[in-house]
């Protein structure tokens, strides 16, 4: 099992009565409510917190990227984590970014990620996303052209870090007469690549095809996340391969106590302030952004197993929207749930909604100390390496 | 009336077709009203034989995948006029239908007759804003009548805005559908196109141009700016009406859209 410690960089300091008079904490959330002396002090305890991970022994870092928003202000996550590379040595940054739809030309993306790799020394993850739906809004970028310029937008970079350049690439929307990045990412043949998807098939069906890591967009029910790791597993079947654990990552909020009480009253507040306050908004679905059968499917969804339906403590519990208690029940549950989906890379959310620093900090050690040796104990890293990863399968199987 | 499916760049599309009189191209709005064919059709079907295709991501009509901006589909039409062998057609086109009519009829002036546009998208005011449709989400039918409605308590509202939850999938799928084409052509720039003003000029068709008092969405200002911008155009406000005058107001429009078409006075 690999253990990384996942941070949003939220907004703590909403007003009470923010929902009774905004429905959403983005796109349209008025930047009137943000206060910058705040936060700037945000930033230095955030990154003070994920800096700390590597003291406490996890393996790796994720940073991800939303804009205009209160819910995750890391609108360059690409900044984040050049941060992160001068205050670490040892643990792998995974970028959960960058949303490639939204940068023209794309071959940005692939020179800071390749920047960032030789900075870093090699610890990359490099997420490429489609971008979340309020980015759509944000951007102004219109939503039908999201899967097809994130297709166009991975070639290139997928190109640019493997093939020699310069090169032409003439898209239906990139047109770049020149593709050569200076400079090269240090990972050969590139940096390992992570892939987010909200239980599309189309999204499964590509990482499985490239050999990529999936992961599964959180705040479903875990059955959601049962049936779509279930499919990805299926889709990597249908590749003719396993799917290895490392290729699939759990993102969960997790709360650690002395006791299930204890900590349950030490986080409640801390998870309605997220559940309420920011969490609206996040599943804005801009007309053209799925295929229609997967709008119908989300719309229904959300309905049914999304977490802005939860309404009880005993909601919460029901649906693992997280996973809080004393060391033993964050344990026994996360085993549980961790060996029924067969993910090997444990995405640990510590720092939820309004939560102080200092109640973070104790919650990542009494996870460090006493979960996670427990864990890796019972989820040994598999003898075999996660199969390498096939930027241009379509390509190799023509060599076949 | 029926709707039969025709062949147009490749591809199969659905036409509502029926009536006697002289041809009548009808495009219709985000709604795709074509499909159903309510009194304001029929109405004109009495005195024209009316070809409402619906257009491609709408109910069945294919296609949107080559369909990249406003432009693709003013040339999809010109195909479809050129199909038919008609050499100037008169047209009554409703809000993204009356978009695309303009985009035509500026392009080839010499193939539109006489039009009647409801609301038509198409160009921006930067001091009235134009509400912003797509912010709408489903399951926010509420907010969507009252978007399009000056009375969201209208008969029509539920029919053609039907409440999401509980519907079944294949309407739903169209609608979702219908949604999407929409904002495919329409997204960015929203609801127009920075290269149309200035080719209204070219327009030499009789234009009349059709709003309701109340449209929220595209404010009647556009209306009055727009008979500023197409030559000879005339512009009737519709008392207690919102943006889809076709839905809340169809006898008004079918006797103003009768009457400039059988070419009353300008």
């Amino acid at each position: 099992m690999k253990f990384f410690m996942f941070h949003l960089m939220p907004y703590r300091d909403l007003p009470e009565d923010f929902e009774q008079h905004h429905d959403s904490a983005w796109v349209w959330i008025p930047n009137e409510l943000y206060d910058p002396e705040t936060g700037a002090g945000y930033y230095r305890e955030y990154l003070d917190q994920l800096a700390y991970a590597e003291q406490l022994g996890y393996d790796g870092v994720c940073v991800n990227e939303h804009h205009q928003n209160a819910y995750g202000l890391m609108p360059s996550p690409n900044l984040i984590a050049a941060a992160l590379s001068q205050r670490t040595s040892r643990i792998r940054i995974a970028i959960v970014g960058n949303a490639l739809p939204l940068y023209n030309p794309p071959t940005r993306v692939a020179e800071e990620i390749a920047m960032l790799d030789l900075i870093s020394g090699g610890r990359i993850i490099a997420g490429q996303v489609i971008g979340g739906g309020p980015e759509y809004y944000s951007f102004s970028i219109n939503p039908a052209e999201a899967r097809t310029r994130f297709a166009e937008a991975h070639e290139i970079i997928m190109r640019a870090w493997t093939q020699p350049g310069p090169f032409e690439f003439y898209g239906e929307h990139y047109k770049l007469r020149y593709v050569n990045v200076w400079p090269k990412p240090l990972q050969k043949p590139h940096p390992p690549v992570w892939i987010p998807g909200v239980g599309s098939l189309e999204t499964m069906e590509f990482v499985a095809r490239h050999r990529y890591a999936y992961m599964g967009i959180p705040y479903f029910h875990i059955d959601f996340f049962k049936k779509t790791y279930g499919l990805f597993k299926q889709a990597c079947e249908r590749e003719g391969y396993e799917a290895h654990p490392e290729q699939m990552g759990l993102l969960m909020p997790v709360y650690v106590g002395e006791t299930d009480a204890q900590a349950r009253a030490e986080y409640e507040e801390h998870f309605w302030y997220f559940k309420r306050k920011l969490i609206p908004g996040l599943l804005l679905s801009p007309p053209g952004y799925t295929s229609v059968q997967s709008a119908i499917r989300v719309y229904k969804g959300i309905e049914s197993s999304f977490i802005s339906g939860v309404e009880t403590w005993d909601d919460v519990e029901r649906g693992t929207y997280a996973v809080v208690g004393s060391p033993d029940t964050v344990y026994e549950k996360l085993a549980t749930h961790l060996r029924d989906l067969g993910a090997g890379n444990l995405l640990t959310l510590l720092h939820l909604g309004n939560m102080p620093p200092e109640k973070a900090r104790a919650n990542m050690e009494r996870f460090a100390e006493q979960v996670m040796p427990r864990l890796a104990e019972e989820f040994p890293s598999p003898a075999e390496p996660p199969p390498r990863q096939i930027a241009f399968p379509e390509h190799e199987l023509a060599v076949a | 009336m029926e709707l039969r499916p025709e062949r147009v760049g490749g591809h199969t599309i659905q036409v509502a077709v029926g009536g006697d009189g002289p041809p009548l191209l009808y495009l219709h709005s985000s709604s795709g009203e074509s499909y159903q064919w309510m009194d304001l059709l029929n109405g004109l079907a009495e005195h024209h034989e009316v070809h409402a295709p619906l257009h491609p991501g709408f109910f069945g009509s294919e296609g949107i995948e080559q369909i990249r901006d406003i432009e693709d589909l003013a040339y999809h039409y010109l195909a479809f006029i050129e199909g038919h062998g008609l050499e100037r057609v008169d047209v009554m086109a409703c809000s993204l239908g009356g978009w695309i009519a303009l985009e035509l009829a500026a392009r080839y002036p010499e193939r539109i007759g006489r039009m009647v546009l409801a609301a038509p998208a198409g160009i921006r005011l930067a001091d009235v804003p134009m509400a912003d449709m797509f912010r709408l989400q489903l399951g926010q039918e509420d907010e969507a009548r009252a978007l399009f409605f000056h009375d969201p308590t209208h008969p029509l509202a539920q029919l053609v805005i039907p409440t999401f939850e509980g519907l079944d999938d294949e309407l739903l799928a169209a609608f979702i559908s219908a949604m999407a084409a929409t904002a495919k052509v329409s997204w960015n720039p929203y609801l127009h196109d920075p290269r149309l003003e200035g080719l209204l000029a070219r327009i030499d068709a009789p234009v009349l141009l059709v709003w309701g008092d109340d449209d929220r969405l595209i404010p009647p200002a556009y209306g009055t700016r727009l008979a500023e911008l197409i030559p000879g155009a005339r512009l009737e406000i519709v008392p207690d009406c919102g943006h889809v005058v076709w839905f809340e107001k169809p006898g008004e429009l079918l006797d103003l859209a009768l009457g400039h078409l059988a070419g009353a006075p300008a």
